[in-house]
């Protein structure tokens, strides 16, 4: 009894991830520029992965300190990456789309 | 402030890391020796090759006001990480994509990195914003729905409550 409740309570935080991606991947594809599309891909994929882990925690009772850990390392590790992939595509040269209002970034830089 | 952590710091935490991911509550004791007995060779190999590129904050940081601040922050951080997803759900799934992107320069009182880190962190996973780059005490961020172009307005929106936690943390 208590073991299925568990169960339903980890589907439900699983299905509530699965969402999220797609609501990611939607971005991904509507989005209009770079910088647009990293910020949907970013924030929906860390969500999505802690709300996984926190199902598959709720179906496997004994994974959890693992689940923590690797949740911890998840949204550590995931803005730092967006970040720099962000920037590093800035510096290459990828433009902004070209109905961006304002960019403080290239104002000041250039040289 | 901000110092090198000692070999045996990192590769207590580097221990406990791998406990953490081995371990499972109906392992028999011989198998959690075996465990810790790995853990400790592979712990102590990897501070004794990693341990001078880690950034050690020092055990004055466990204060308990200090702690008491990261644990505020952290739950707004989960929060506002909810509200960013039910935003960006809400932008993406309407027909006519409401947007206004540009990168908007704020200022930050924040000295350390390790604040400035958690600070950027936790801007890029809130409502619309991801940090590109810091330069001193600018940050420079791109921001889905502009709001505000002037630094401070801008920064008052986009850090919210986070600096003031953060200030409480690491000052």
């Amino acid at each position: 009894m208590m073991g299925e409740l568990l169960d339903y309570i980890g589907m439900f935080f699983v299905l509530t991830g699965s969402l999220f991606f797609l609501f990611g991947t939607i971005g991904l594809v509507r989005m209009p520029d770079l910088y647009n599309r990293m910020q949907a891909s970013t924030k929906t994929t860390t969500l999505g992965v802690l709300s996984f882990l926190i199902g598959v925690g709720f179906m496997e009772l004994e994974w959890f300190i693992k689940l923590i850990i690797i949740a911890l390392f998840v949204v550590l590790t995931a803005p730092v990456g967006a970040s720099a992939l962000a920037r590093a595509s800035y510096r290459h040269g990828v433009k902004l789309w070209k109905k961006s209002v304002v960019d403080k970034y290239g104002e000041g830089k250039d040289d | 402030m901000e110092g090198k952590p000692s070999f045996t710091y990192v590769a207590i935490a580097m221990l406990v890391i791998w406990l953490g991911l081995t371990y499972s509550p109906s392992m028999p004791f011989e198998m959690f020796l075996q465990e810790f007995g790995a853990g400790v060779v592979v712990a102590v190999f990897i501070s004794a090759l990693t341990s001078k590129n880690f950034t050690g904050l020092g055990l004055r940081y466990f204060h308990p006001r200090r702690v008491a601040y990261f644990i505020a922050f952290f739950f707004i951080f989960l929060k506002e990480m909810v509200k960013a997803n039910l935003n960006m759900a809400r932008i993406v799934l309407s027909p006519s994509l409401p947007v206004k992107p540009g990168i908007v320069e704020i200022k930050t009182g924040l000295k350390q990195p390790s604040a400035k880190l958690l600070l950027g962190n936790a801007i890029t996973l809130t409502p619309g914003t991801m940090t590109l780059d810091y330069s001193g005490d600018r940050a420079y961020i791109h921001w889905v729905e502009v709001k505000s172009e002037d630094v401070d307005k801008a920064g008052d929106i986009i850090k919210g409550s986070f600096e003031k936690l953060l200030r409480g943390v690491f000052q």
